[in-house]
């Protein structure tokens, strides 16, 4: 026997109200949309927001004016000082500015300075080396002449040929 | 924990349950109140080290892991409108938490909260003072004692952060080594329903925002309540059905820190924001001018990566993603994460893939860095590789 539509185990009660808040979500996001989409409104909320903006100066003149005849300090006066103490932090910022490049320089100048000098001392390494090579050269140059001197007398006159192509190797 | 406050109405709720309408109604009730009644978590809670302060702005510095200490400082820049510890709400999920762990010495500005002294700082002053001094003394700190050239940074710019950073790396080029915009929107005309909000038509930025003063956050309040306003009827759902789980509350409590906490704005910058960027949209035409020289964007040629979130409303995608056609890089990543504004950095989706997406691309781009470096015979001593410092 085919059941009948309004069979109450068919009804579900939680489902149908769950049904009815999802739509009512969806058609108030609609809403908002269309609401906040329309130029009417923004244009009201624009005109609105400048009409707190001056309403929100014109509060805080009157304490400024009233504070001012209380001879207290107005919220002017305390932004003033606060402003004062921002441009002061400002400058000394703008001075450490100024010392960490001085110091960048200083350090690029030292760094180029060491450099120069362990240059210059690796230089004068290579010409302390060079000056002993020659040293030694003359030394042996000189050595084999007062050998050359002696030698008449010992081997009877007869020069040193194998001994005279040696310095064009040493060279 | 703090126990859940008792209920008054806890007697009724049998009456009402199951009944869809009246369940969702008395939840958001309950939802209601223990937003009202329950303290908020402590954030911010990742070890950090404060390097500079100049005026409220403050710059934190997250060490990295020495085990995995890799790579170029990363800066992140967050919205001015918002709290810097957005980016640090939950120390298992925090973006500058999860940077310093994956080896970035990771470095975050926190503008701190302007008082009516500082309403006639402009975006010149936000730009070329406040950041400038921010991330020359990170390229310091990073540099150390040994000496040598300045390393560039990466920047991270989050949501209005994000076109501040691309702005800077337009301005100032030799500063960045790569940027990652994030939700940062460049298009304000596709600025979503914000930008409907103060078109030039609704909203007269000279009689509404006085450069004396700051913008009360009240306004700021009711201007992101109505970005999306069944949201404000949604959220109470979602702390009811957290209330059950202690963890799971503090997590949509942290979350609401988020929403609730802004910071007002300083008038002066508002209005020239809210002017170039919403109602006149110069940014990508290259007409906006800061201190006299003009931010053309084509001037920014290190490595991009810009990061747009499907379901964002504050900065819809359309508005964020022109900034990868709009440079002069020739290294640019486009991603469109399937998240929305906020859970892109909070909540699960960050440690599941975001963060490990930004740790990847900042690991590509300083290994990029240090082979060419390494061609041009100057890696050794950190010079860098395009030869500008």
């Amino acid at each position: 026997m085919p059941q009948a539509p309004h069979d109450a185990a068919a009804f579900d009660f939680g489902k149908l109200s769950n049904d009815m808040y999802q739509q009512w979500e969806q058609a108030m996001t609609a809403w908002w949309d269309q609401v906040l989409e329309s130029p009417e409104v923004l244009r009201a909320s624009g005109q609105n927001l400048s009409v707190m903006a001056r309403a929100r100066r014109k509060y805080e003149e009157g304490m400024d004016q009233g504070l001012h005849q209380l001879h207290l300090p107005t919220r002017e006066d305390l932004t003033r000082v606060a402003r004062i103490a921002t441009l002061l932090e400002e400058r000394l910022l703008q001075v450490e500015d100024t010392l960490l490049q001085v110091k960048d320089q200083l350090d690029g100048m030292e760094r180029a300075t060491l450099q120069a000098r362990v240059e210059a001392a690796e230089t004068r390494l290579e010409l302390r080396e060079r000056l002993a090579e020659l040293q030694a050269r003359i030394d042996r140059l000189e050595g084999r002449g007062a050998s050359v001197e002696a030698a008449p007398a010992e081997d009877g006159g007869k020069p040193a040929a194998r001994k005279r192509g040696a310095p064009g190797k040493e060279a | 924990m703090t126990p859940l406050p008792p209920d008054p109405l806890a007697l009724l709720r049998p009456l009402v349950a199951g009944i869809g309408g009246l369940d969702q109604a008395d939840r958001v009730r309950r939802g209601a109140s223990l937003l009202e009644t329950l303290p908020r978590p402590p954030v911010g809670l990742t070890p950090h080290q404060v390097i500079h302060r100049q005026n409220k702005l403050v710059v934190r510095f997250y060490a990295p892991d020495p085990a995995r200490a890799t790579g170029r400082p990363v800066v992140v820049v967050p919205s001015m409108i918002n709290r810097a510890y957005i980016v640090d709400l939950e120390p298992d999920r925090s973006l500058v938490g999860a940077l310093a762990a994956a080896g970035h010495p990771t470095y975050l500005v926190d503008w701190g909260e302007p008082g009516p002294e500082d309403a006639h700082d402009d975006v010149g002053h936000v730009l070329l003072t406040l950041l400038r001094r921010s991330i020359d003394r990170v390229r310091r700190h990073a540099r150390g004692a040994s000496g040598g050239p300045l390393p560039p940074v990466h920047l991270l710019g989050y949501c209005q952060g994000g076109t501040l950073s691309a702005m800077y790396a337009a301005l100032r080029p030799q500063d960045v080594a790569g940027l990652v915009a994030l939700n940062a929107p460049v298009r304000f005309s596709q600025g979503g329903r914000f930008a409907s909000f103060v078109a030039p038509g609704h909203f007269d930025v000279e009689q509404a925002i006085s450069p004396d003063a700051l913008v009360p956050v009240e306004v700021m309040k009711v201007a992101f309540k109505l970005l999306d306003p069944m949201g404000n009827w949604t959220k109470h759902l979602a702390i009811e059905q957290a209330s059950h789980d202690p963890k799971a509350l503090a997590r949509t409590l942290a979350r609401e820190r988020w929403l609730e906490e802004n910071v007002p704005m300083p008038g002066t910058f508002a209005r020239e924001f809210i002017r170039a960027a919403y109602q006149e949209d110069r940014l990508l035409e290259g007409s906006w001018t800061v201190r006299g020289q003009a931010v053309d964007l084509r001037r920014i040629t290190c490595p991009l990566l810009v990061a747009a979130c499907a379901r964002d409303f504050i900065s819809p995608k359309e508005a964020c993603l022109p900034l990868a056609q709009a440079t002069g890089s020739a290294d640019v990543t486009t991603e469109v994460l399937e998240t929305g504004h906020i859970g892109v950095v909070v909540g699960g989706f960050g440690p599941k893939v975001f963060f490990p997406m930004l740790d990847r691309w900042f690991r590509r781009v300083d290994g990029a860095w240090v082979a060419t470096s390494a061609k041009a015979g100057a890696g050794a001593g950190g010079q860098d590789a395009r030869g500008d410092l």
